[in-house]
């Protein structure tokens, strides 16, 4: 019985599970089998060490194109096409490179632009264009809300998934999410188009709005957006949008029971304290809320 | 073996299990991945001239003849497995001490085993090949790596229950 385990066969038997009912309780019996199985187990948690294929198959190819190099010899002219290629490859890519600005949960950023231009990007979005061309192409894509401050020149556009706005020279705020397209036209004088829609002529102090597709106009005083100095304000707004601009401060998310999402707000909210923001916010429309999870805020119809 | 998809998938199938059994030979996981490279280069340039069948008992012998050049040995490492604590959790702190500690042994005593004990130890329990498998890239028979297999056993089996 003892020689049997040190038998290579019952060992191979037994590791690939091919040991019959009789044979298991041979094993079972012998001296070593506690020990064996022992030894056995514990491999299962021992590990080579880390080995990453794709890594490696990546060296091997570097490895091998030099190694072929030597042997294959490129004709003459095709370095010089392959330069030329090279140079067209790099201009088409530096020109049509765009450049990316984004804001997280309640960020801000300030950009300048080549020709003097500034704008403001509020939380959650992201503003694209094309710094190489710019003097001749002043064309960007928005996604979320920014501020422009547009020196005078060339046609200065902005594309969103909503719609467009053209301006020459001025100051003017679009806020875009689905299905939600507003301008507001603080100095000078723009042209805002709702897709599907006439473009319409903003003068200084000047709002348009679309939502859902119902267009609304309205005049305000102040020259600035009072997001930039820490307030998100609204007139007349739906509460949809006045939750939106909520989120991407706080970086919450809001579960709403009973609560007319169409009705409209007038008024503000900070950025600096969230208590404060949602006091001030649901008291006045008669809302209650509670914090459901950290992030998490459930709104209901005050009793 | 020239076409360019299959040499890419039998590098992927077969290299890690390769740079292994380097590794298990020489206990240094530089050179053995030093001599996979060299090895699959030289495959590569001779691709014409290896089957596919016979390419992977072709880059065993390259690599055993890399390793005739080169001698310097160290010692097999394992890492240990890094969930090991994790799936113990509903044991007792000594058991868990004591499972460790025997790893920290057994460790020890398979990268005291002698080389082809300890080759096709490993090569059976880490890389998880059949016997069949071991032999066909050894290219010694089943019934030698059903040898090496149960002296390997015996061997940790002594060191072990000695310490």
């Amino acid at each position: 019985m003892k020689n049997d385990i040190t038998n290579g066969e019952i060992i191979r038997k037994w590791l690939d599970g091919e040991l019959s009912h009789e044979e298991m309780e041979a094993l079972k019996s012998s001296d070593a089998y506690d020990d064996y199985k022992k030894i056995i187990d514990a491999t299962d948690n021992l590990n080579a060490p880390d080995y990453d294929i794709e890594k490696e198959y990546f060296k091997i190819q570097n490895l091998k194109s030099t190694k072929r190099s030597s042997v294959r010899q490129l004709k003459q002219w095709m370095y010089g096409a392959a330069a030329v290629l090279l140079v067209t490859l790099g201009y088409f890519y530096f020109a049509n490179a765009t450049t990316t600005y984004k804001t997280g949960f309640g960020e801000q950023l300030a950009i300048s632009l080549p020709d003097n231009s500034h704008v403001r990007l509020n939380a959650n979005s992201t503003l694209e264009l094309k710094k190489r061309t710019w003097e001749e192409d002043r064309t960007i894509e928005l996604t979320g809300e920014a501020f422009f401050e547009v020196e005078k020149g060339t046609p200065f556009i902005v594309k969103t998934n909503e719609g467009t706005v053209e301006v020459l020279g001025t100051k003017f705020n679009v806020s875009v999410q689905p299905d939600f397209f507003e301008v507001k036209c603080s100095e000078g004088k723009v042209k805002a188009t709702k897709f599907g829609q006439d473009g319409e002529i903003l003068t200084q102090g000047m709002g348009f709005r679309t939502t859902n597709g119902a267009v609304q106009k309205w005049s305000f005083n102040n020259g600035q957006p009072s997001w930039i100095q820490g307030e998100s304000s609204f007139v007349d707004s739906p509460l949809t949008q006045v939750l939106i601009a909520f989120q991407n401060q706080y970086n919450v998310t809001f579960v709403t029971k009973d609560i007319d999402k169409n009705q409209h707000f007038s008024g503000s909210f900070t950025h600096d304290d969230i208590n404060t923001a949602l006091k001030t916010l649901f008291d006045a429309m008669e809302i209650s809320y509670t914090f459901e999870e950290e992030q998490k805020i459930v709104l209901f119809k005050s009793e | 073996m020239c076409d360019e998809k299959t040499y890419e998938l039998f590098f992927k199938t077969h290299s890690q299990v390769f740079r292994n059994y380097i590794y298990y030979k020489c206990g240094d996981i530089q050179q053995a991945e030093d001599i996979v490279q060299d090895t699959f280069i030289k495959l590569w340039k001779n691709c014409a001239k290896v089957a596919l069948e016979k390419a992977k008992s072709y880059m065993f012998t390259l690599a055993n003849n890399a390793f005739l050049n080169q001698v310097a040995h160290k010692k097999v490492v394992l890492e240990y497995q890094k969930t090991i604590v994790n799936q113990q959790t509903n044991e007792s702190p000594e058991f868990v001490l004591e499972e460790k500690e025997f790893l920290t042994k057994l460790n020890m005593a398979i990268a005291d085993l002698p080389e082809k004990q300890r080759v096709v130890f490993l090569l059976s329990r880490i890389d998880k090949k059949k016997y069949r498998e071991i032999s066909e890239l050894l290219g010694i028979s089943v019934k030698a790596v059903e040898k090496r297999m149960s002296q390997a056993l015996e061997t940790l089996r002594k060191k072990i229950s000695h310490i």
